[in-house]
């Protein structure tokens, strides 16, 4: 297959992103830090404090009542210990990546994009629980992440992707065959740049590329499933880029389930309608969390 | 477990109805109230009564009444209705395309004073100009009080229920006469109500073709054999491809596995597959 239509599309793309933005310096060593076996608690807390918007945002997201902690966070110390670090690492990135991209697209909120992510996010995390996947976490930032290529096919050519969506609304059909309609690529195709600029794992890469096109996961096909229902489910709970769409699903034919039932036997018998009405009663955590973290986002803009 | 998940865990598993953890707040302060009705201190009391009490049938249909805002309005759970137009009647038109009668029966079963069948009633109108021209529509409203069917066939409500009632809808269908407000006849054409026990097993049988059937917050006043027993009816009653709505936080997991369970945004849908 010749690739190269594509690549030079993305390549384009890339183009009009550069300079690309960086991981915030916090962000990049308390990724590093957790992610080293014998980290101090006191040295990763340090480090968090030195951006404030961080810390602030990270409190109130610890508090949401989705990591299930009991009592009320008051200090990032606390966080951590209660929290651990696998955790602190998903809403460090959580928190720092809303405001990385700046909006330049007054058509399209780029907010949603985040949303739907942070839905996906904690929707995986959920998925990945019921059905056993050994790192929630990883599951969680592949649903955080998985549409990330929308930011720049969003932002980076305002008036092809405002095409985009007007089409999307009047065929009623999914984001990325609108997006190959028009542009001859989709979101999807930025997985490898985002590895590259941003040093992703290859399977979070894998997420990124083949959440619409399944059959082609090999490295870590259980996770992408878990993403790729946790998806079809944010988009009929209104968790999506707030245009409408009238769709319907029917969870037990698609192949994402098909796929996780392979690994779990217990999941074909599983109470989808409980599931489901406890999936339900997230939706609005997941909304309230949303707009706490932006709150201060909004404050920033009203302050100038 | 905790004790006000154990009721809840019987609660579903008796009636149907599921609540999330994040509505423990309401499930909890509903129990409180039944418990200070029947002189309970504990939650373990309770559980006991509603798992091998005397008079524990009686007590989940009170359970119901009070979980359930008893409460029936126009376009009640929206979603159902936004589903209802702009995917489920789609799909019945497009099944149709080649059929020269084209016929499309609906029922509201248990439909009390008949807010809903008219509700279905005016997206059907709303398309009857469009799409849906040349159809022959059939809503039938069923219930087991003689009273509500009487509230239903006057077509005359108060303002409480028409209170979520679209503007445009609400021009169009809705008259006020001296303080009430009453459904236009150009709606109630469509529309026949009778009497109906859903139990009664002889006159289920005669419930034939539908492409379409709500039955909302009436399940969960069955017990699971009875449950059982209607939903095969219904089940029965579909044709092909039909859809059986019911009501928000209902299930019918270990009720009936025959039909196919589709999500839609907002809310559930059950449609009769050929095999599943």
């Amino acid at each position: 297959m010749d690739l190269s239509p594509t690549k030079h599309i993305v390549e384009s793309y890339a183009a009009r992103a550069r300079p690309m933005p960086t991981l915030p310096e916090a962000v990049a060593r308390i990724l590093k830090l957790s992610n080293s076996e014998d980290v101090e608690v006191e040295d990763l807390a340090d480090t968090i404090l030195m951006d404030k918007v961080l810390t602030a945002r990270m409190i109130r997201l610890v508090n949401s009542a989705f990591w299930g902690i009991q009592r009320h966070i008051e200090s990032i110390r606390e966080a951590i210990v209660y929290l651990g670090l696998h955790q602190i690492q998903s809403i460090v990135l959580t928190t720092s990546l809303f405001n990385m991209f700046k909006s330049r697209n007054p058509s399209f909120r780029i907010a949603a994009i985040w949303e739907h992510g942070l839905g996906c996010a904690m929707i995986s995390r959920i998925i990945g629980e019921r059905v056993g996947f050994p790192d929630l976490e990883k599951a969680y930032l592949g649903g955080l992440m998985h549409d990330i290529g929308e930011v720049v096919l969003s932002q980076f050519d305002v008036e092809k992707f405002n095409e985009v969506v007007d089409l999307v609304q009047k065929e009623n059909i999914p984001f990325f065959e609108a997006e190959n309609k028009l542009i001859g690529i989709n979101h999807t195709d930025f997985s490898e740049w985002f590895k590259e600029q941003w040093g992703f794992s290859e399977e979070l890469a894998e997420v990124i590329a083949t959440h619409h096109n399944l059959e082609k996961a090999t490295i870590n096909p259980q996770l992408v499933a878990i993403v790729v229902l946790a998806d079809l489910f944010c988009r009929v709970r209104g968790l999506d880029y707030g245009y409408t769409e009238s769709i319907a699903i029917s969870f037990k034919d698609e192949l994402a389930w098909e796929k996780l039932a392979e690994n779990n036997h217990g999941l074909s018998q599983i109470d989808l309608e409980r599931f489901t009405l406890d999936l339900d009663g997230m939706v609005d955590e997941v909304k309230k969390v949303v707009e706490d973290i932006y709150r201060d986002k909004h404050e920033n803009v009203t302050e100038g | 477990m905790n004790d006000i998940l154990k009721l809840r865990d019987i609660v579903y598993k008796e009636t149907g109805m599921y609540f999330p953890d994040e509505k423990r707040y309401y499930f909890e302060s509903r129990f409180l109230r039944r418990m200070e009705e029947l002189g309970f201190y504990s939650f373990t009391q309770y559980f006991q009564f509603l798992k091998s009490g005397d008079g524990r049938r009686e007590e989940f249909q009170n359970l119901m009444n009070e979980l359930t805002i008893n409460e029936t309005s126009f376009f009640r759970n929206r979603p159902q209705f936004t589903a209802l137009q702009n995917l489920v009647l789609p799909e019945i038109i497009k099944a149709n395309e080649n059929n020269t009668v084209k016929n499309l029966k609906i029922w509201s079963a248990g439909c009390s004073s008949g807010e809903e069948a008219y509700s279905i009633a005016m997206i059907i109108d709303e398309m009857c100009s469009g799409p849906l021209s040349g159809w022959n529509v059939d809503i039938r409203g069923t219930d087991i009080s003689q009273r509500a069917l009487e509230i239903a066939e006057d077509g005359k409500y108060s303002e409480y229920p028409v209170r979520n009632l679209p503007e445009n809808y609400r021009n169009k269908y809705i008259e006020a006469v001296n303080g009430a407000f009453k459904v236009s006849d150009r709606l109630k054409k469509y529309v026949r109500f009778s009497h109906l026990n859903l139990s009664d097993d002889m006159a289920m049988v005669f419930m034939k073709g539908f492409d379409i059937i709500f039955c909302k917050n009436v399940l969960i006043y069955f017990d699971l054999d009875s449950k059982k027993r209607v939903v095969q009816h219904f089940f029965n009653n579909l044709v092909l491809g039909g859809r059986l709505f019911i009501g928000f936080s209902e299930s019918l997991f270990g009720v009936n596995d025959r039909f196919k369970l589709i999500h839609y945004s907002g809310g559930i849908v059950y449609c009769k597959v050929a095999h599943i």
